[in-house]
């Protein structure tokens, strides 16, 4: 088999090796957890600051092993979240942190487009996943070159619109997921795995019902 | 900094691309050349009549003590000129789907002519530890030797849930010695086959060789539809991807038989009212597959076993009943569509059990183990040169 060939072929996908899955698992899992702590410690009326120490106590217990900490169990469930729930939470309890707002999407046209992008592909990979699609697309994340179309795919806003990062602030996380991707094939090997989990996923249906009868768009939290 | 013109930008996001594409490949294990199965048993490069095999032997294995139920045995042939013709492993513990379910393994000593007392190799609670998050139950494992010479253990553990919340933990041998006695494994990971928190894939049926060292592992995916998925592995043992093998969606448990090496037929449990064995076939090495009609044969949505042991000689262990597992049969083929009785491997009562067959040649000798009752595990030792 050529290299080109063989650059097209999904069958030589590189794995994650044990160990940096384990780390991810901590580190995902930590950071989503801190998110859902300031967010539910700010809803519950809590003090920011205590809100915050609320959010590193998620963190530390995330990072316990064995069977007290919460990814023992959230790993036996779910093994390890995205890389695009884990970036999404982590940006935004820095933008949180720092108070410099909250995501800035350019045209709503694309900031729809994102949330139809991110329902579309989950309801592809759940059907693939009863294998009630012609193809096995689940497959198809294995592919070397499937990660190069998809950043072709993030930047057409930016080529279309042009504008800054901070205005396409959705193609620039998903190119970094990708690189994220490309160098350490976290969390599992498969590119679908790193851009959607299913938590997310129903998160993003969720907003898109929200969305639907508000007559508005948004992607982020 | 603003990029005003659009070719630019267009430039701009081909070359991301292209550093993608390229990263891609660079940090990727080199492909594999295409598949081809080793169609003689490997210890059996001469032709075998499988029509003149006996049976020589048959008994049943130690299970290990206080061990109530046994099930879904897996048949691992040895090295030649060892002190071990085969390991046989299977899961061991108070019942099916128990919280005490362990992998137990037994070795067939060449010198003894006897099953070694068996021992535990794989203990949930461990393997958790090892892998950072926990592991609700233990159930099928299927083992594999490497190019190697390491055992892979292909195990069936859950998440959240029941068989459905499967996934397939791949352990590797850690130990340097393949006795018993030493034998350790370790996880390699947890394969990644689907989207859905990587639920729900099962494991149950062995490998199937390749002439390049490496293996096609049939699985199956059973959350409310059931359908076969063949995994390949290179000649180390790792992952190198994944095919769907029917668009039916009552089908599990695929056992592969190679009649040529591009042409392999998958021989599959169906959980339909059918009661016959469904099949599936590739032409070109499992890249593609296609159904074919049910076998003649009746099976009662139970697990089946088969093997070539050659160019038209396939042997497959069945329940030939449509109503349950009170007989469990060897029969022989040598188009994979027309089969014939062979031999009756166990029968019993109606309500009786003789299920999961497991096949492997060693030492000359076709070898069959099976589940009796849920309790034990039986074993069968058919050698060639009887009277057709």
């Amino acid at each position: 088999m050529n290299a080109a060939a063989s650059l097209f072929s999904a069958d030589n996908p590189g794995l994650p090796a044990l160990g940096l899955v384990q780390l991810w698992l901590h580190l995902g899992w930590g950071t989503l957890l801190a998110w859902l702590g300031v967010c539910m410690g700010t809803r519950l009326g809590l003090q920011p600051r205590a809100a915050w120490v609320l959010a590193s106590a998620l963190m530390v217990w995330a990072w316990l092993p064995g069977p007290y900490a919460p990814v023992h169990w959230l790993g036996l469930a779910f093994q390890g979240p995205s890389v695009m729930a884990v970036l999404l939470c982590a940006v935004d309890l820095v933008w949180r942190r720092t108070g410099s707002g909250r995501f800035r999407e350019g045209p709503s046209f694309w900031s729809g487009a994102w949330l139809a992008a991110g329902v579309l592909l989950g309801w592809a990979l759940l059907l693939d996943t009863l294998a009630l699609l012609p193809v096995s697309l689940y497959a198809w994340g294995f592919n070397a070159a499937v990660p190069a179309l998809l950043v072709l795919l993030a930047l057409l806003p930016w080529v279309l619109q042009g504008g800054s990062a901070r205005q396409h602030s959705m193609s620039v996380l998903v190119v970094i997921v990708l690189g994220v991707y490309v160098a350490l094939h976290l969390p599992t090997g498969n590119v679908w795995d790193a851009l959607l989990d299913p938590w997310l996923w129903l998160y993003l249906n969720v907003r898109a019902v929200r969305a639907g009868f508000a007559g508005r768009r948004g992607v982020l939290p | 900094m603003l990029i005003r013109s659009r070719l630019l930008r267009l430039l701009c996001a081909l070359v991301l691309a292209v550093l993608a594409m390229a990263a891609g490949w660079v940090l990727r294990p080199a492909a594999p050349v295409p598949a081809r199965a080793v169609v003689h048993a490997a210890a059996a490069p001469v032709a075998v009549d499988v029509t003149r095999l006996h049976k020589v032997a048959q008994g049943d294995l130690p299970m290990p003590a206080g061990a109530a139920a046994a099930h879904a045995s897996s048949l691992l042939v040895m090295p030649p000129g060892g002190p071990s013709a085969l390991t046989v492993f299977w899961f061991s513990g108070e019942r099916e789907s128990g919280p005490g379910v362990q992998i137990a393994a037994s070795q067939w000593d060449r010198s003894m002519q006897a099953w070694s007392a068996p021992r535990i190799v794989a203990n949930r609670h461990v393997l958790g530890a090892q892998l950072g998050h926990g592991v609700r139950r233990l159930g099928n494992p299927v083992a594999w030797m490497d190019a190697d010479g390491r055992i892979h253990l292909f195990v069936v553990a859950t998440g959240w849930g029941g068989w459905a919340a499967s996934r397939i933990l791949h352990l590797r041998q850690s130990s340097h010695s393949l006795n018993l006695d030493a034998l350790e494994f370790s996880p390699v990971r947890v394969l990644p086959l689907s989207w859905l928190w990587n639920t729900s894939h099962l494991v149950r049926n062995t490998p199937l060789p390749l002439a390049d060292g490496g293996m096609v592992l049939p699985v199956h995916f059973e959350l409310g539809w059931k359908y076969p998925v063949a995994l390949r592995f290179d000649a180390q043992g790792d992952f190198q991807g994944m095919v769907r093998m029917s668009a039916r969606k009552h089908l599990l448990q695929p056992t592969l038989l190679a009649q040529s090496p591009d042409h392999w037929i998958g021989l599959l449990r169906d959980e339909s009212a059918n009661g016959k064995v469904g099949a599936v076939a590739t032409d070109d090495g499992g890249q593609h597959w296609r159904d074919l009609p049910d076998l003649a044969l009746d099976n009662p949505d139970a697990s089946v076993g088969g093997m070539a042991l050659g160019a038209g000689q396939m042997v497959l262990a069945h329940n030939s009943s449509p109503g349950s597992r009170a007989r469990l049969d060897l029969s022989h083929s040598s188009d994979g569509v027309h089969w014939s009785l062979l031999a009756t491997l166990a029968s019993g009562a109606p309500m009786d059990e003789f299920s999961y067959p497991s096949m492997a040649w060693a030492d000359n000798s076709l070898w069959i183990s099976y589940t009796v009752d849920r309790q034990r595990l039986a074993w069968q030792r058919f050698a060639p040169g009887g009277s057709p």
